[in-house]
């Protein structure tokens, strides 16, 4: 436990020492949603508004997807595999990213309810849909990511693994959400809640499964 | 060549399926009726089109059922040819439901043809409602249709005779998933045992699974244009079935961008495996969220006595199981030319 918490807090304060590139990430998150406030239309549809929200979601986790394992390239990966066990390094991956996309999330329902007030959304539904997808899309970046590293850690191959492979999740979130937009109550959409669960639940257990064989060397 | 028995009960599947499903004729079925709206208390002649039916070889009976179960009989038939007939319907003043518009399905019967149903396609309409009434005019007791002898597949309003494709298009998707599961198994064996010949099956596999997939895919779409009238709609299961083609090209993408032997087999085994878990939502859980045009999802049946009779079936389930070993013998061939090529590269270095 404690190997994994030092192995997060190195994430972060990896992110912290390198803020342009989380800066660059939310000034991309912001002009996006300024964008789509700017040229979209001003009355849009809850489907359309949930749609827009959970595209800027997607492409932000590429973004995430792609830097979670550059610092451990190459010979450092070697070293590093001496101090931590892979499944732990892995392990912290997914729980930083799990972080970072609940806040991700978050801001991105801020600038949407900030361009877009019109749309009511109950904060507390909202937040637990997002965490239970972030669950299983936080252990498929990390695997793509892993994946990556061990190929050319090439963005565009990156978005070619993660997109497909995402897409039930993704696929998952915008229909249970759209559920709660439309005022659906949260304990209603338990079926698909439980849903999201299974598709985190067998995503974690492949992942873990696999590890091992792309991590060895 | 060494043939194995498999190999030729593949043989043998296949030619009994292509000539069985496309030589088998389709049941005798009401293709058109024209008018499609009429008013009660009149007496109204409906021209009935048919197909593959005998209309002049043998007596004619038709009726016009309503939802409620209660029907009348044709008080008079004109046979003009084989497939087209005039029948004389005095339809009553009041109609045995408590709606003012109703939709009754035609039928016919008779002894060479059996019975064909137009099922809820003319529309009646009623002045006022008088349920006790229409109840009297219209008559509960069901008649004895006849059934046909003739060992037909079924006629089915907009499918006609692409109902066949059932056999291909359906199959093809079977063979997809057989193959995929094929060569996952072989993906976790080459994770454990680190041989090679194991990546080497996957592969091939997973490449005939893919041809299976695309071939799939296209006559999925055939089909849809002349069901649906268009090549692509934006069915649920159609674009997830297609998104899984795009999860598979990923993986041929990974197998691209690796040089190393051992690396590629091991991370595009990994990305095997998952790509199989990350196909099993998308093809087999969202479709059935949402509606769908395809039996088995979006509240429609799979392949309820509506879809699949007992002629289809003994089609199908040969169809289905020639398919996948045509696709495992496919793959086999794929595997055999692609040792072949790597010791041929091997003696040239």
């Amino acid at each position: 436990m404690k190997t994994i918490l030092s192995c997060i807090s190195r994430d972060f304060k990896n992110e912290w020492r390198n803020l342009y590139q989380l800066g660059g990430l939310f000034s991309f998150l912001i002009g996006v949603c300024y964008l789509i406030y700017f040229f979209g239309d001003k009355n849009q549809s809850l489907s359309e508004w949930n749609l827009k929200y959970w595209l800027v979601y997607l492409f932000l986790s590429f973004f995430v997807g792609s830097r979670i394992y550059e610092e451990d390239q190459g010979r450092f990966r070697i070293f590093l595999h001496q101090l931590v066990h892979p499944g732990q390094l892995l392990l912290s991956k997914i729980i930083f990213v799990f972080f970072l996309l609940t806040v991700m999330n978050m801001l991105i329902l801020f600038f949407f309810q900030l361009f877009n007030p019109e749309i009511q959304v109950q904060f507390f539904n909202w937040l637990s849909i997002c965490m239970l997808i972030n669950v299983g899309m936080a252990t498929l970046i990390s695997f793509s990511s892993l994946l990556n590293s061990n190929i050319r850690n090439n963005t565009i191959l990156l978005t070619v693994i993660i997109l497909p492979i995402s897409f039930p999740l993704i696929g998952m979130a915008y229909s249970t959400s759209h559920s709660v937009l439309e005022g659906v109550s949260i304990l209603s959409v338990g079926s698909k809640l439980r849903l999201i669960l299974g598709i985190d639940l067998i995503t974690i257990a492949i992942v873990f499964f696999l590890y091992p064989h792309i991590a060895r060397n | 060549m060494q043939l194995s028995w498999w190999k030729l009960l593949c043989i043998v599947l296949l030619a009994y399926v292509l000539v069985i499903g496309l030589v088998t004729p389709l049941k005798p079925g009401i293709l058109k009726i024209s008018p499609e709206r009429i008013k009660t208390g009149q007496t109204v002649d409906i021209e009935i089109s048919g197909y593959n039916t005998h209309y002049k070889s043998s007596n004619q009976v038709a009726y016009l059922k309503a939802s409620t179960g209660y029907l009348i009989q044709a008080k008079e038939i004109k046979v003009i040819d084989d497939n087209n007939m005039v029948a004389s319907f005095d339809v009553p003043q009041f109609l045995p439901t408590s709606n003012s518009i109703e939709q009754l399905s035609v039928i016919t019967s008779s002894e060479k043809d059996g019975s064909s149903v137009m099922p809820s396609r003319l529309i009646v309409a009623q002045d006022s409602v008088q349920l006790e009434m229409g109840k009297n005019l219209w008559s509960i007791k069901e008649p004895t249709f006849f059934g046909i002898k003739k060992y037909s597949f079924p006629f089915r309003n907009i499918l006609y005779e692409t109902i066949r494709n059932t056999f291909f298009h359906v199959s093809l998707w079977f063979a997809m998933f057989a193959l995929l599961g094929i060569s996952v198994y072989h993906s976790i064996r080459y994770l454990y045992k680190s041989d090679l010949l194991d990546d080497w099956k996957a592969y091939s596999q997973v490449r005939t699974a893919i041809l299976f997939g695309v071939l799939g895919l296209i006559t999925g779409s055939i089909w849809a244009k002349y069901t649906w009238g268009t090549w692509w709609t934006n069915d649920i299961k159609l674009n997830m079935a297609a998104l899984s083609m795009l999860i598979y090209f990923g993986y041929l993408i990974i197998r691209a961008g690796i040089e190393d032997p051992d690396k590629k087999a091991r991370i595009s085994a990994s990305f095997n495996v998952f790509a199989l878990v990350a196909v099993i939502p998308l093809i087999f859980v969202l479709p059935r969220l949402t509606d769908s045009l395809h039996p088995g999802n979006g509240g429609n049946p799979a392949f309820g006595s509506e879809d699949m009779d007992n002629s289809l079936r003994m089609v199908f389930y040969p169809a289905v199981i020639s398919f996948i070993l045509l696709g495992i013998w496919l793959s086999q061939l794929v595997f055999r030319s692609d040792v072949l090529s790597h010791k041929s590269e091997s003696a040239e270095i």
